[in-house]
């Protein structure tokens, strides 16, 4: 099931209240973003539109880099992608069970196992939405 | 070694990831996720990074065959490759709504890669939908371009003639551009 | 031969005995070379200006002007009267009366440059004779280098300038008079594919809308859709002799709905014709020293094209070149040379410029830039190599 999911309701609704959570959850998030892996923005915290659209696009691309990088290795698909920069981090992995993908920017006061710790526990919390009860 | 980028260009279903597997002889790397966007496209996958593919030659030359994504939300990958790539493989689908405005907006987004190097103009499904013939887009791409003759053809982007002569009449072109700026400049 | 370009007026020579025909192409030309008139003239009536002899009868649609060539002592008078002994300036006077009567009458239909005002209406089957032509063909310039290009001068800049001039678009065909048509409803009898390439050449200038029959003894029959762009042949091209003894070409006004349903490209069999069938050198409508652009690429991927096509048609598309400086360019002979351009007037994908041009230059093929040779440098010549082309 993976036909509009930006567009559906429960989905972006579900999507915005598990970013909320996730910035609950770490005072050094800059801004997340949940986005299809074909690149739409499902629901974003922070940043402004036009960023975090662009965001969605990068992180889908991001993504699939990955993914090929990892099936040309034989590693099987790519979890999470981690960039590191002087300023910060940008984790970035897949919401199990969905054609989501969660990107999220923490500066440089997190330390790089607390962000991706509350990244994937925003991930697991995203992959609770029921996407059928939602189509119906 | 040197290297020769080539991208491949164009709107959703114009065929650009068919054409690079046509092509090269690797085996292609595709970077591709399921499609949401089922309005734009009917199929079940679009390529949201870049496609690769390359034909090595002799120990000297790599060409490298990019293939961009069709949606404008990516285009800072356009961008990026854009950067390294000496020509352009443009695609486009003929049956698609609106065939030569897709041609003329791509034309426009990719016009410094035909000032500085090559555009070829591949029509694809132009045997299965009557569309514009090819006299309507030569005539598009001499308004995009100033009146430039820019190779166009029908191709089928399985066919590795076609994908072959699409690939060898760029390369033509551009070294054809090339030497007559290398005379001119001897002249001036 | 007549040889006229930029013609923004066609004349009908019909039924006019050989030395008045001959009187009126020489005076023709020596007005257009002398830029008194612009016109294209062609075999048949289907020109805005009509000029026949006094005694036949010519039917005529509404926006055509007949001109009728009487003897002295014909008591009739009129702006298109003209009397004999045939003059220069009668001519002329006769040329620029139909000029005005034509631009002021309502705009016919404009095909490229070349007004077309109508066509003789022809039923199904009924075929009349055209004149054919008793002009030579142009003779074909010898394959080695031309004289001046021993000595080249410092005019290459001129070159380079007209190289660069502004391209005008649509396309401006080659409108060359040519010295026989075959227009709608005419047949045309040849001992040679080039025989009747002037006739097809004239069909597909004028654009009237045409069907035609290609008859090759012992062959198969070549049908031609040139409203649809599209022929039918079976065996094409394996069935079809480079060298026949005799072709005829029938050519009828298309009725609505006669259409082929189905068949090749058109654009195939022109380049078949161009490439293969006309001989060594250039078409008669062409001369060694025009200069010639690609205006659009051939459909490469219908054709039966080699990688020497493949790179004139890239010098072409970037230079305004001679026959002659497109073999030197490409390193080919220059009877494939002219035979690229043979097909690409055919089918309409050349502009045609015929100047007083400086002495020509051919641009050097360029180590490592260059489409100059097979061997060379170039990434071109490494890429056929490895595709084994």
């Amino acid at each position: 099931m993976s036909d509009k999911l930006h567009k559906n309701p429960v989905v972006v609704e579900h999507a915005r209240a598990a970013l909320e959570t996730f910035r609950s959850h770490s005072k050094s998030l800059g801004y997340a973003t949940i986005l299809t892996t074909d690149g739409f923005e499902v629901a974003s915290i922070a940043g402004d539109a036009q960023q975090t659209r662009r965001v969605a696009s990068m992180a889908s691309s991001m993504q699939a880099l990955g993914d090929a990088v990892a099936r040309d290795l034989k590693m099987g698909t790519c979890d999470y992608i981690i960039i590191a920069a002087p300023s910060g981090y940008v984790i970035q992995l897949r919401v199990p069970g969905y054609d989501l993908v969660i990107a999220a920017h923490f500066d440089s006061a997190e330390t790089l196992g607390k962000a991706l710790s509350v990244a994937r526990l925003a991930a697991n919390d995203m992959a609770q939405v029921s996407v059928a009860a939602a189509a119906a | 070694m040197a290297e020769h980028v080539i991208l491949f260009a164009g709107p959703m279903c114009a065929g650009k990831t068919t054409a690079i597997r046509s092509l090269s002889e690797i085996e292609t790397i595709s970077t591709e996720a399921a499609n949401t966007d089922r309005e734009t496209a009917d199929k079940d996958t679009t390529t949201v990074a870049l496609d690769y593919g390359e034909i090595t030659i002799g120990d000297e030359d790599k060409v490298r065959l990019y293939g961009l994504p069709g949606q404008r939300r990516f285009d800072f990958m356009w961008r990026i490759l854009m950067e390294r790539a000496v020509g352009l493989v443009l695609l486009v689908n003929n049956d698609a709504a609106d065939p030569l405005g897709q041609l003329a907006e791509f034309l426009e987004e990719f016009a410094e890669l035909h000032e500085r190097g090559g555009i070829v103009v591949g029509i694809t499904r132009a045997d299965i939908a009557e569309g514009p013939s090819l006299g309507d887009y030569a005539q598009t791409i001499a308004k995009s371009t100033s009146g430039a003759i820019i190779p166009v053809f029908t191709v089928d982007a399985r066919d590795g003639n076609h994908m072959q002569t699409c690939l060898l009449s760029l390369i033509a072109n551009i070294e054809s551009r090339a030497a007559l700026a290398y005379q001119q400049e001897q002249a001036a | 031969m007549l040889a006229f370009v930029k013609a923004r007026y066609t004349v009908g020579l019909i039924g006019l005995d050989i030395v008045d025909r001959a009187k009126v192409n020489i005076i023709l030309e020596k007005a257009f070379a002398d830029g008194e008139a612009s016109w294209l003239a062609l075999y048949n009536d289907s020109c805005d200006l009509i000029i026949t002899s006094g005694n036949l009868p010519v039917e005529a649609m509404d926006e055509q002007i007949v001109a009728r060539i009487v003897d002295a002592d014909c008591p009739d008078d009129g702006p298109f009267l003209l009397r004999r002994p045939l003059s220069h300036e009668a001519i002329v006077s006769l040329l620029r009366n139909a000029e005005a009567q034509l631009d002021s009458s309502a705009p016919a239909p404009e095909y490229g440059r070349l007004k077309v005002t109508g066509v003789t209406e022809v039923q199904p089957g009924e075929e009349r004779a055209v004149e054919m032509a008793e002009a030579a063909p142009a003779a074909a310039p010898a394959p080695q280098m031309h004289p001046q290009f021993a000595a080249l001068g410092p005019s290459y800049q001129q070159q380079i300038a007209a190289q660069q001039a502004p391209r005008p678009y649509p396309p401006t065909q080659a409108q060359r008079g040519v010295a026989a048509s075959a227009n709608a409803g005419s047949e045309t009898v040849g001992e040679s594919w080039a025989d009747i390439s002037i006739a097809l050449y004239s069909i597909l200038q004028t654009r009237v809308p045409t069907m035609a029959r290609i008859n090759l003894p012992h062959a198969e029959s070549i049908l031609i859709d040139f409203p649809g762009r599209r022929f039918q042949c079976a065996g094409f091209p394996d069935s079809i002799p480079l060298q026949p003894h005799q072709v005829v070409l029938r050519a009828t006004l298309a009725q609505p709905g006669q259409g082929l349903p189905q068949g090749q490209p058109l654009e195939r069999l022109l380049w078949f014709i161009g490439t293969r069938a006309l001989g060594a050198g250039l078409a008669p409508w062409l001369c060694a020293e025009d200069r010639c652009r690609l205006v659009q690429w051939p459909n490469f991927t219908v054709l039966d094209h080699s990688i020497d096509h493949m790179r004139m048609t890239a010098a072409m598309g970037n230079g305004l070149l001679t026959a002659e400086e497109l073999s030197l360019l490409s390193g080919v002979p220059f009877q494939k040379a002219a035979g690229i351009l043979n097909a690409f007037s055919l089918m309409g994908l050349l502009h045609i410029e015929r100047q007083p041009a400086p002495a020509p230059r051919v641009p050097a093929p360029v180590a490592g830039t260059g489409v100059g040779t097979r061997s060379s440098g170039s990434l071109f010549g490494k890429l056929i190599r490895k595709m084994g082309l």
